[in-house]
């Protein structure tokens, strides 16, 4: 239904100006100079005219850059740092700064440079009418290769997911409190966060940035970091589809498979006692059985994730009300 | 202070309905002399739903609202509206002007003569025969037949309900439709009365002809869960049990001809016992699984509901 502009800006009314601002700095493996990082994310936070904090999270033995923050904080600059004694993981980090943030609106920040920090502003802005602002890195600058896997990974994505934001990889959000309050981060979940909260009903605005001119190079990680991408959109797919409906999905999943091995097998069987075509000599014999049994699987998983929800149903909450008045 | 009756009516998008839905809920149950409370939910709306109920709200202690965050969909909201509701009848209703409040007397009269759901039935439906009714009298048969509970309108939101059964029956995506299928676990009484139905006064209709899909799926879902939710073991069980013999049996027939030269195995019976072999230990796993689940959860509280409530 279309609603004039004008309306929708009194539906959404009564968000609270913000009073201070957290910046939390996950430090995982990669990170580039961080006096230089310190000092950017400083001047452009210094432009908002709110007041803010600065928390780094050294996520491991990450020497130099612990070395570096060590060396701001002596100089009298207002910095918390905090060092996990080995990798724990990006979410783990956040959620460790954010346990210890005093601020009313979180704004995540990447250990390097992606996104012009000038463009602070516009992403503030953007937050007055919603919960949580996701940055995309627009236009991009980097190689051809970069943009390549981006756009893979959101072209899987997708499917699952629906289109919430069309930059994942950025790792500049800014979003209230609430939002982490609500989702506990943990694995790699972090990447996830706009689609989490999108479906806990928070409401999310991408504003384009631009891309920083020193994310330029050619970035390749190695296999295991796109195996554990591969990983994660299971998790989506999990999280998503599993953990409401799963008899919607399984069940209809498993009846075709299982249909497709009854029919593979009907016509075999048919074949021999029929018209003699030995079935020995027919590897596609076990590709049907093969199919009725994964079809009766998928089936009945679907089933006992559907009544694990049945049960606890009026436990797990479909909704999350805002406000409720009297 | 307790209260005997609480009036859901979930609200997507509704603000002219607000006020007149209002008024004439207060002015029918003003007069039965009961304590009661209406609940509006407003499901993530993007107009001005909220703010107009929430200005009744202010004046009228008896109307709660309950802000959704976004829209959740129709049974999340009554969900909602059932959650809070403090009464010991819950009455949900449309908020489109539909249902008639005046039909409401009725419902608490049909309850307090013992049933334990109350369910609408828009005898003379108000909406274009094509697209809304013919589906809904197909979809209705169907249901009927499946669960076993024939009802003539499963889609008319205009039901009453003993709030202490509706309170424990699972209700989540889009099972409101299939409350009294869900609630016939618990053994309840289920009464159908005819009920005023209006054409559509303010607003455009939320639903298309998409949904029969989903109440299909749903409907599946459902079947499946009322036929294995109670016993899943026994179900499971027998299907493993025979699927076992029909294994065993298979497999001495295959062997037959291996005991005189010239020794050969039939491939095609062999395989056969193999393949329900299988499925039979799986059948007997999953009954499993699904009775541990069913153990641990709140599910055996159902059953004794209908005792407790009486």
């Amino acid at each position: 239904m279309k609603v004039p502009s004008s309306e929708r800006v009194v539906a959404n009314d009564e968000k609270s100006v913000v009073r201070k601002i957290s910046l939390i700095i996950p430090i995982t493996e990669r990170h580039d100079d961080m006096l230089e990082i310190y000092q950017d994310y400083k001047s452009a936070l210094r432009g908002l005219n709110t007041p803010f904090e600065m928390i780094a999270v050294v996520d491991g033995e990450f020497d130099k850059a612990y070395q570096q923050l060590k060396t701001l904080k002596s100089q009298g600059e207002n910095l918390i740092i905090i060092k996990h004694a080995r990798m724990f993981g990006e979410s783990t980090a956040i959620m460790a700064g954010f346990r210890i943030s005093t601020g009313d609106v979180i704004l995540l920040a990447p250990p390097y440079h992606q996104v012009d920090m000038s463009d602070l502003p516009t992403i503030m802005e953007s937050l007055d009418r919603s919960d949580m602002v996701v940055v995309r890195r627009w236009p991009r600058i980097d190689s051809r290769l970069n943009q390549f896997q981006t756009n893979l990974f959101h072209y899987l994505v997708r499917p699952l997911a629906g289109k919430v934001t069309s930059d994942l990889g950025c790792g500049v959000r800014m979003f209230r409190r609430e939002v982490l309050d609500e989702i506990p981060l943990y694995g790699d979940l972090h990447r996830f966060l706009p689609i989490l909260a999108f479906r806990q009903g928070f409401k999310i605005r991408e504003v384009d940035a631009r891309q920083s001119h020193k994310e330029k190079r050619l970035r390749t990680y190695p296999p295991g970091t796109y195996l554990r991408r591969l990983i994660d959109l299971l998790t989506v797919f999990f999280l998503i589809k599993f953990t409401r409906k799963p008899l919607r999905f399984f069940g209809l999943t498993g009846t075709a498979v299982l249909v497709a091995g009854l029919a593979i097998t009907c016509y075999l069987v048919v074949g021999r006692l029929f018209f003699h075509v030995g079935l020995s000599d027919r590897p596609l014999f076990l590709v049907g059985i093969l199919f009725v049994v994964l079809g009766l699987q998928i089936f009945a998983i679907g089933l006992i994730g559907e009544l694990i929800i049945f049960i606890h149903a009026r436990d797990v909450k479909d909704y999350q009300i805002e406000q409720i008045i009297n | 202070m307790t209260t005997d009756l609480s009036i859901i009516v979930p609200l997507y998008n509704e603000e002219e309905s607000v006020l007149p839905l209002y008024e004439s809920i207060v002015r029918t149950i003003d007069p039965l002399n009961v304590s009661y409370e209406i609940l509006f939910v407003d499901d993530g709306s993007k107009d001005r739903t909220f703010f107009k109920a929430r200005d009744l709200a202010h004046k009228d202690h008896r109307l709660r609202v309950i802000r959704f965050r976004k829209n959740y969909g129709q049974t999340a909201a009554m969900t909602a509206g059932i959650d809070q509701a403090r009464g010991d009848i819950l009455v949900t209703m449309d908020g489109d002007l539909q249902n008639d409040p005046a039909d409401i007397p009725e419902f608490i009269k049909k309850i307090r003569d013992g049933h334990d759901i109350v369910c609408g039935w828009r005898h003379k439906r108000q909406d274009k025969l094509i697209s809304r009714r013919i589906p809904s009298v197909v979809a209705n048969w169907i249901i009927g037949k499946i669960t076993g509970i024939p009802i003539k309108d499963n889609g008319c939101s205009l039901k009453a309900y003993r709030g202490k059964i509706i309170k424990s029956v699972p209700l989540y995506s889009d099972m409101h439709r299939f409350i009294p299928a869900m609630t016939s676990l618990a053994g309840t009484s289920v009464a159908e009365i005819k009920v005023n139905h209006h054409p559509r006064r303010f607003g455009v209709s939320k639903y298309g002809i998409t949904r029969i899909y989903k109440v299909m799926i749903d409907l599946l879902v459902i079947k499946t869960l009322l036929s294995f939710a109670t016993k899943p073991l026994q179900f499971f069980g027998a299907a493993g049990a025979i699927a076992l013999i029909a294994a065993m049996l298979l497999l001495l027939e295959s062997l037959s001809g291996v005991f005189e030269p010239p020794i050969e195995m039939n491939f095609m019976l062999g395989s056969g016992a193999l393949l329900l072999g299988i499925l039979s230990f799986f059948c007997l796993l999953v009954g499993l699984l699904c009775e541990l689940v069913l153990k641990t959860g709140k599910f055996e509280d159902l059953s004794h509901l209908k005792a407790s409530a009486e």
